[in-house]
């Protein structure tokens, strides 16, 4: 702790901490523009000049540390001239009509609805709505007073990007963006560039977006204190009308972030700033999700099917139908089929109605949980990530198997990115190496079963290499140098994601693979990136074969009938499946989106996504995260919960009576189950033999997953932008 | 280990008496200065003619005098008798020149004076006058020896300093360096020893030293004189800093523009290494030291000590705030020290001579020489070496032989780019970090530019302006923005289109930049902008108020007129002019169409009679309307 003195008043301040920092904790006001709390200080924008006795010239607060005894005042005569000053110089480029307009009062109020103009002339048109440090430093320094020749700057705008406009005729150049690309998400893709007036910020060598390393996470908007960089998809969309906190449902990473909405419709996506997701977002999750959960493709009606017409109907008819057409088959012909981006709530209400009338078909459209049942059981309690994300902000190491982390969980590269700043060597092994995290060592491998084998192979001499740190290469090639990083390593972490599930046999050999070496370097954590955002979940919501409500693998033998397996004669889908197999003679179809295939449904019931549902999920290191939307779904469509109340209620199901909202099923029914906590652990030394080999799991088979699904609809489709950003990084489906 | 250094040092006075004895040397003035004006010629002519004779002469490279105005020059030693300098020359004169010398005749045209004393009536260089009032220390060496030769530097006392700091403890050299007064050449003037404590007292390891050769500032080439002249001196000062501070790594940041600057020190690091003064336990003592060059890609900025430690880093060249000092967080993060050329090379003089004799030297508050390169509107242009405290009229008048071609005197700006302008009336100021900056201009890093009564002060602060604008690197809003604003400005009052108000929206700008800029670049921007309206406030106020420039210069309010009194008809402007725009039969008057003029003043340089003339003008109407831009 240092004594200073701040404006005459006698202070204690924790050491280490800037004047900006003494002063805010002491409520008073120094107006910052460059800085920002999560990011290094940089000094620039020099709004935060204060006077320190000793100090010949104004030094700013935001960089400056206090030391004991500093005499520090903030607003003596001459500094707030001095910051209009400088406030002056930056508005004399920036459309500052809002700011010292005559008219600014009416104008405000209008200020909020959608923007019409590409470029920006007038704050009116600022795609910035409303949430601009500029004006607040104005107001708050109370500047009114412009004697200077003002001057835009006229630079082209920057519009052929996906996702992202860049004006930077408005930009204030507070490095802010450069500061949070680098520092936070660790990618560099854009950089102050050129000097003197010219000075902005760009490229290397004014490349576009796509050809600079841009992630597409959008932090750089997050930061941007001016409109300067701007979402295409929400600019037009004006000032939200309703926000609310929730989960995205995009990946398994459960993302909580602030879900815009106006006049009913999803409009846009912001991270959390203290959230468990650093104060991030991806690309699929704020841009591509708005696009999705609006696309014009959203199923609008019930429809049931007359010859070869899907015919729209009302709720009633469609429901009956769904009905009569399951009636005609016994409870044991009957499959279904749980899609993995539903609720825990949706998932569990979805198996008792179906249990309720006898039919036992019931699996998980995950291609991961089958391979791993096979691999693990008999050595593990139950199938979960062991550890949580925040173990890779200090792991010392880190191995990432069947994962870029680029387009699923994009936003755990911040936490890569930190640990590795700090030192943790991070090998990633992929099938798609071309926009992986520049910071680790990148192999290319389209199946790592292999090189895993010899990783394995290499522990033994790892083991005994004596005073092995880890560092540099080792005998035996990559296999032998991430076998003695981890075997050094004290906080390990592995992270296994979801490429080598596409082939069964190499999910089942790489998921025990995994799990052998994350012993053999007893690993910090284990970390399993699902491939869907509720995996995780419906694991505990009964969903999934030879697992039972808590979670716990059975070892007992048990009926085995996928639902897609000989004898199914009707189905119920929640989840689209790559090929409906011929026996099946009744489809019913319930989701959001169309799909190859949706010409066999006898009935549709169009459902609704994460921003229009309610429920609760679990992320991919059993985390809780709630959805709470307010999207109004389009037309006819309407929330799983709802469409499988008025079934089960029709099949004569039990036990419906007493739930109201889904939270009545989680708080009633799920064992250890609480948003905002973890989900019991995976134990790996828990005595689980031995296993009857013909209990059941969840079949493998033709689920379509992977990360540009969103409930089976490939989400390239409904965002272009996305489409050209992977195409670019090499992804073909 | 000083039996060695003796041993070395004798050898070395051996080559060095051995050169001096040896009859017949021609040393060039080979620094880059020597190479623009032609010594590569001179030198392949005087090859040339002696191959024609029997003389058996040596020829030798050395660095430059400092008497740039002269080159290219060489120095013509015969005998036993001291070399003798000739300046000015051109391949045409070497065979003259070279037989009137061999004949025992040494006078003509190109005589400058003998190095050392003078004999046969011929005067001593050192009272020429442009060379009296000098006092060398840091230039001790420069033209006078081989720069690469380490037995001449070595004959010359060099390396005596750093036997004497290696038999010190590093704090008494620190202490030394400390009384000696040693202040900062790169600008500030910090004292150079109070700064070697800080960074010796820091905690952290590795810790670096680094000599700041960046050099941007345009019209100034000190470092780069010293480093090509003598850069065994720079290498010396180096190593003694890195005892001094405990540096583990001393790195050399010089500009990438100064190749033969570069060769050079390359060169000597590794002859150095080789005679053990560099490497691995120096002298024979545990204290080792290693040196590596980094080139910067030449921009100003990276002068800067933050912005040039970033770019060492590899990252864009910006600066940062102090605190942390680079004492405390440098280069990479670790304790780092900073140091003009001229201050590191004023080191090795200090430890051989002591502390005391250096502080006898120049004033209380600013002791030793001031290196300065005067160029501008002077009879001698150069770079010159002179003991602070030494009054601006000496230097502008005694050394620099007063201005050039029968003009009166205006201005002189000191302190390169972000200097500033001081009128006749303040030549009696001494030269100090003090003074100057009393007055409005500051010592910087060495640049001297004399203006006469054709520079006009408005245009010379748009001018200076336009550089640093040129030159901000852009991260703050002052300097970025304010300078661009005070360069708007400046532009508008030169093309007559100031209005009142401008000057004191130029004041209140650039008192918003001086104050509110991140480093010292937009810090000391507005200087000559303000020292030019402090002392010419009266040609600032001809041209807003009158549209007239005092000085004709400004293009837009002036124009050419013909003296039909004085014109010959000669046609020789008319056939210069590049628009033809002037009219006259031959043995008549000319005259001007100042609509199609275009104010080049191919005329006024053509005309042998004076006949043409500029005169005062209304602006031109048509001219761009203002601003643009609103909402
Ligand atoms: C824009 C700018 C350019 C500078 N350029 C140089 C330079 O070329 N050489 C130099 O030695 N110092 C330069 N400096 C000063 C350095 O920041 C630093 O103060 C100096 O190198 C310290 O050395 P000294 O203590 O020996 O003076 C510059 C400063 C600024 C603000
Ligand atoms: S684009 Fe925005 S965040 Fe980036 S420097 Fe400009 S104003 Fe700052
Ligand atoms: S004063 Fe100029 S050069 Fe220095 S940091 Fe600011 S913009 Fe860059
Ligand atoms: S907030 Fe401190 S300089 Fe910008």
């Amino acid at each position: 702790m240092v004594d200073i003195t701040m404006n005459g008043e006698d202070i204690t301040v924790e050491d280490g901490k800037t004047v900006l920092h003494a002063a805010r904790d002491n409520d008073i006001y120094i107006p910052t523009l460059c800085n920002h709390s999560e990011l290094s200080p940089y000094g620039g924008c020099r709004l935060c000049l204060v006077k320190i006795e000793g100090f010949r010239n104004y030094v700013p607060a935001c960089t400056t540390p206090v030391s004991d005894g500093m005499v520090i005042s903030t607003s003596e005569e001459g500094l707030n001239d001095l910051r209009k000053g400088i406030l002056e110089l930056i508005l004399s480029e920036h459309p500052s009509s809002c700011i010292v307009c005559d008219e600014r009062d009416e104008c405000l109020e209008l200020h909020g609805e959608s923007t019409k103009a590409g470029r920006i002339t007038g704050c009116r048109f600022c795609p910035n709505r409303r949430s601009c440090d500029l004006f607040d430093v104005v107001e708050k320094i109370e500047f009114n007073d412009f004697r200077i020749p003002v001057e835009y700057k006229e630079l082209p705008l920057h519009r052929a990007d996906p996702f992202v406009q860049r004006d930077m005729s408005i930009c204030i150049l507070c490095g802010r963006c450069v500061r949070v690309c680098e520092e936070i998400r660790g990618v560099g893709a854009i950089a102050t560039v050129h000097r003197s007036h010219d000075t902005t910020i760009g490229t290397a060598f004014d490349q576009p977006l796509t050809d600079s390393g841009c992630v597409f996470c959008g932090a750089c908007l997050d930061v941007c204190p001016t409109g300067a960089i701007s979402s295409k998809t929400t600019r037009w969309a004006g000032v939200p009308d309703e926000t609310v906190t929730s989960n995205c449902g995009m990946c398994s990473n459960g993302c909580r972030a602030v879900m815009q909405f106006k006049w009913g419709k999803f409009t846009n996506v912001e991270p959390v700033q203290d959230g468990d997701n650093w104060g991030q977002v991806c690309l699929r999750g704020r841009f591509a999700s708005v696009t999705t959960v609006n696309s014009p493709m959203r199923l609008e009606y019930p429809k049931v099917r007359t010859g070869d017409i899907q015919q729209p109907v009302n709720w009633e008819k469609a429901l009956d139908a769904v009905v009569e057409g399951l009636k005609a088959y016994s409870p044991d012909e009957i499959g279904v089929v749980a899609s993995p981006f539903m609720t825990s709530e949706d998932a569990f209400l979805l198996q008792k109605v179906f249990r309720s009338i006898g039919c036992e078909n019931i699996a998980t459209a995950s291609k991961m949980i089958g391979p791993l049942q096979m691999a693990w059981r008999g050595q593990v309690d139950r199938i979960t990530s062991i550890g949580t994300r925040d173990d890779i902000d200090d792991a010392d190491a880190i191995l990432i198997v069947g994962s870029d982390l680029s387009l699923d969980n994009p936003v755990l590269q911040t936490r890569v990115h930190k640990a590795a700043e700090k030192g943790a060597r991070t090998f990633i092994v992929t099938e798609h190496p071309h926009n992986a995290y520049r910071g680790a060592d990148v192999l290319e491998e389209p199946c790592p079963t292999g090189l895993m084998e010899d990783v394995i192979a290499a522990l033994d001499s790892a083991g005994s290499c004596e005073g092995c740190s880890g560092d540099g290469d080792h005998e035996g090639g990559w296999a032998g140098t991430i076998a003695h990083t981890l075997m050094a390593a004290e906080r390990p972490v592995i992270m296994l994601g979801q490429e080598p599930f596409a082939v069964e046999e190499d999910g089942v050999a790489v998921s025990s693979l995994i799990l052998k070496l994350f012993k053999a370097v007893s690993g910090k954590a284990l970390l399993i990136l699902w491939d869907g955002p509720n995996v995780q979940g419906l694991m505990g919501s009964a969903c999934v074969p030879g697992i039972g409500l808590d979670g716990e693998l059975l070892k007992e033998a048990g009926p085995n009938k996928p639902p897609l397996g000989d004898g199914i004669k009707a189905l119920l889908l929640t989840e689209p499946v790559s090929d409906i197999p011929d026996g099946v003679e009744f489809v019913a179809y319930m989701g959001p989106y169309p799909f190859d295939g949706i010409e066999r449904a006898d009935v549709i019931l169009p459902t609704c996504t994460y921003a229009d549902s309610v429920g609760t999920i679990v992320a991919m290191d059993r985390l809780v995260g709630s959805i709470e939307t307010r999207a109004r779904p389009p037309t006819m469509a309407k929330r799983d919960f709802q469409v499988l109340m008025d079934l089960g209620g029709r099949l004569g199901a039990e036990g419906l009576s007493n739930i109201e909202d889904p939270y009545d099923i989680s708080t009633s029914t799920f064992v250890d189950y609480h948003i905002g906590k973890h989900i019991k652990e995976m134990d790996v030394s828990a005595d689980c033999g031995p296993v009857d080999p013909s209990s059941p799991v969840n079949p493998a088979g033709k689920w379509i997953s992977g990360p540009l699904r969103y409930r089976g609809l490939d989400i390239t489709e409904a965002s272009e932008d996305l489409g050209a950003v992977v195409r670019k990084w090499g992804w073909t489906e | 280990m000083a039996e060695d250094l003796k041993v070395q040092i004798e050898r070395a006075e051996e080559v060095w008496n051995t050169l001096q004895a040896k009859g017949d040397v021609i040393y060039l003035g080979t620094a880059s200065c020597g190479i623009a004006a032609g010594i590569r010629q001179v030198s392949e002519a005087i090859t040339e003619h002696l191959s024609t004779g029997d003389r058996d002469v040596e020829l030798v490279e050395v660095g430059c005098i400092g008497m740039c105005c002269f080159e290219p020059m060489i120095y013509v030693q015969t005998g036993a008798k001291a070399p003798v300098v000739y300046g000015g020359l051109e391949p045409k004169d070497i065979p003259k020149l070279l037989d009137g010398v061999y004949g025992g005749d040494y006078e003509n045209d190109h005589l400058l004076g003998v190095i050392g004393d003078g004999f046969d009536g011929l005067q001593s260089i050192y009272d020429h006058p442009m060379v009296a009032p000098q006092k060398r220390i840091i230039t001790e060496n420069a033209g006078l020896s081989d720069p690469v030769d380490i037995d001449h530097y070595l004959a010359r006392g060099g390396f005596k300093g750093l036997e004497r700091a290696l038999s010190m403890t590093p704090d008494e050299v620190v202490d030394e360096v400390l009384r000696s007064g040693l202040r900062g050449r790169g600008g500030a003037g910090f004292p150079t020893g109070r700064k070697w404590a800080l960074c010796r007292a820091a905690e952290g390891a590795p810790k670096y030293m680094i000599c700041n050769a960046d050099e941007g500032d345009p019209g100034a080439f000190m470092d780069r004189s010293i480093l090509e002249g003598d850069p065994y001196r720079v290498i010396e000062g180096m190593i003694i800093a890195g005892y001094a501070i405990g540096c583990d790594e001393g790195i050399f940041y010089v500009r990438a523009e100064y190749p033969l600057a570069i060769e050079r020190l390359e060169i000597c690091m590794a002859e150095a290494e080789k005679r053990g003064f560099l490497g691995n336990n120096i002298l024979g003592t545990d204290f080792s030291h290693q040196l590596t060059i980094k080139k910067g890609a030449g921009a100003f900025v990276c002068g800067e000590e933050t912005a040039l430690m970033a770019s060492i880093e590899g990252k864009r060249g910006m600066p940062r705030p102090r605190p942390p000092f680079p004492a405390q967080k440098g280069l990479w993060g670790k304790p780092t020290n900073i140091n003009n050329v001229k201050s590191v090379s004023s080191v090795p003089s200090i430890l051989r001579a002591g502390a005391d004799w250096y502080a006898a030297v120049g004033t209380d508050s600013t002791t030793g020489t001031a290196v300065f390169c005067i160029t501008g509107k002077i009879n001698h242009t150069g770079l010159i070496e002179v003991p602070m405290g030494i009054t601006l009229k000496e230097i502008v008048e005694d050394i620099g032989g007063g201005v050039a071609n029968g003009r009166s005197f205006k201005a002189v700006q000191t302190g390169g780019p972000s200097g500033g302008c001081l009128p006749a009336d303040k030549l009696d100021l001494t030269v100090d970090f003090e003074s100057l900056t009393a007055a409005g201009a500051i010592m910087g890093s060495g640049g001297m530019v004399v203006m006469d009564d054709e520079n006009c002060m408005v245009d010379v602060a748009k001018f200076f302006i336009s550089f640093t604008q040129y030159e901000s690197c852009g991260k703050c809003p002052p300097c970025r923005i304010g300078t661009k604003k005070m360069k708007d400005l400046l532009e508008k009052i030169t093309v007559g289109k100031g209005e009142d108000g401008d000057l004191e929206t130029l004041e209140r700008l650039a008192s918003t930049v001086k104050a509110g800029s991140l480093c010292a670049l937009g810090g000391t921007a507005p200087n000559p902008v303000l020292s030019t309206i402090r002392y010419f406030r009266d040609e600032y106020e001809a041209h807003i108020k009158d549209k007239v420039c005092p000085a004709k210069a400004c293009r837009e309010l002036i124009a050419y007129t013909i003296d039909a009194e004085k014109c010959t008809g000669c046609t020789l402007c008319a056939r210069n002019c590049p628009t033809s725009c002037i009219e006259g039969e031959t043995k008549e008057a000319h005259v001007i169409d100042t609509d199609a003029c275009v104010k080049c003043g191919m005329c006024i340089t053509s005309c042998r009679f004076d006949a043409v003339h500029k005169i005062d003008s209304p602006p031109s109407q048509c001219a761009d309307e203002g601003q643009g831009g609103g909402d």
